[in-house]
């Protein structure tokens, strides 16, 4: 996997249009995703993921290999976005996943269930630290192993571990307290 | 030696990543089923919660946008190498032309060194000589290049005759 992603570096570096074209289909809805859980906000996801991906056409020329895989570059370069937006924005926005469903789900059920569970995510991930949230977001939205997530904030991957550990028990006690709140009513 | 449980955790999220289910992860750590099995289901609702898709129509215009900017920006980069490279081929004839001038120039200068009159290099002997005296400041100096070419002509002659060749009218007149 290693190879693979060395080779298309190379390629992509040397402008290939067929390997950028990998690299968007591969990691366009990853980074997306990552970007929407981060926003919480369809239009300003959409601005972020585009300037994610010149940003990252810009500055090709200066990435090296070394190890750090193309992956963690670009999510680096997406969590920077992020955090440069985050902090000219106005407003803060967290979590307001709803309006990202869309034609998603079709049934209107599974929808509710759906929307409820989303609720319950942006609740629990209120209580988790920055840090905590940004290895689930990396992990789950982003879909980046623990050795990927470690390249982008420069942590440790035994770090990585022990906040993805910490971050799942926080949630999962907020989890229970919401359906412990459910069955009371 | 025991694996940490963060290690048992991160082992179990990839697989189930990968589509295992949970029961199969939980079956490899039976001692920490117990604790493993909430965080499993927890991270399995994060990541089906967190499965937000772009709209399909955004995602296609982007990588249109994006690959239209690729292929603008490389047309630009091959225009600036042709320029490049057209002034080099400008450059690179010039030279050659110079050098191929000197080259030829410098070698007819040296073969004609030796020629005899008629000969076709003959000319350019004499051309050099007059360059030279033209070249030479001062009469005195001038004056010596004048004998020092009429002793040649005389050297000239002597070969023609050895060589049973004719001598030219100009020649002689020059010696006389």
């Amino acid at each position: 996997v290693q190879g693979e992603e060395s080779s298309i570096a190379r390629r992509v570096q040397k402008r290939d249009p067929e390997a950028w074209g990998i690299l968007y289909e591969e990691y366009f809805p990853k980074l997306y995703r990552y970007i929407a859980l981060r926003v919480g906000n369809k239009a300003e996801a959409e601005d972020l993921i585009e300037q994610v991906f010149v940003k990252a056409f810009e500055s090709i020329p200066s990435f090296r290999w070394r190890g750090v895989p193309i992956s963690a570059w670009l999510f680096r370069i997406a969590h920077n976005q992020v955090v440069d937006h985050l902090r000219k924005a106005t407003r803060s926005k967290t979590l307001s996943v709803g309006e990202f469903l869309g034609n998603n789900d079709a049934e209107p059920e599974a929808m509710a269930k759906r929307n409820m569970t989303i609720e319950q995510l942006a609740g629990a991930m209120g209580t988790l630290t920055q840090a905590q949230r940004d290895v689930i977001q990396l992990r789950f939205a982003g879909g980046l192993s623990t050795a990927q997530v470690a390249k982008i904030p420069g942590k440790s991957q035994g770090a990585v571990k022990a906040l993805q550990h910490s971050a799942l028990a926080t949630l999962r006690r907020s989890f229970s307290s919401w359906s412990n709140n459910e069955k009371t009513l | 030696m025991r694996k940490r449980f963060e290690d048992i955790l991160d082992i179990c999220l990839e697989r189930i990543t990968r589509g295992e289910s949970v029961e199969l992860c939980l079956a490899s750590y039976p001692e920490e089923a117990a604790e493993l099995e909430p965080l499993l289901r927890v991270a399995l609702s994060v990541t089906e919660v967190s499965s937000i898709e772009p709209r399909p129509e955004f995602k296609n215009a982007a990588k249109y946008r994006l690959l239209s900017a690729l292929e603008a920006k490389e047309e630009k980069r091959a225009r600036r190498r042709l320029v490049f490279w057209g002034w080099q081929r400008r450059w690179a004839t010039v030279v050659a032309a110079v050098l191929v001038v000197i080259l030829i120039g410098g070698s007819a200068v040296m073969a004609s060194a030796n020629s005899l009159p008629g000969d076709t290099l003959y000319p350019v002997k004499t051309a050099t000589e007059k360059a030279r005296v033209f070249l030479t400041p001062g009469d005195e100096t001038k004056a010596s290049l004048h004998i020092k070419f009429a002793e040649c002509r005389l050297r000239e002659m002597e070969a023609l005759v050895e060589a049973e060749r004719p001598i030219p009218a100009p020649v002689l007149s020059v010696v006389h």
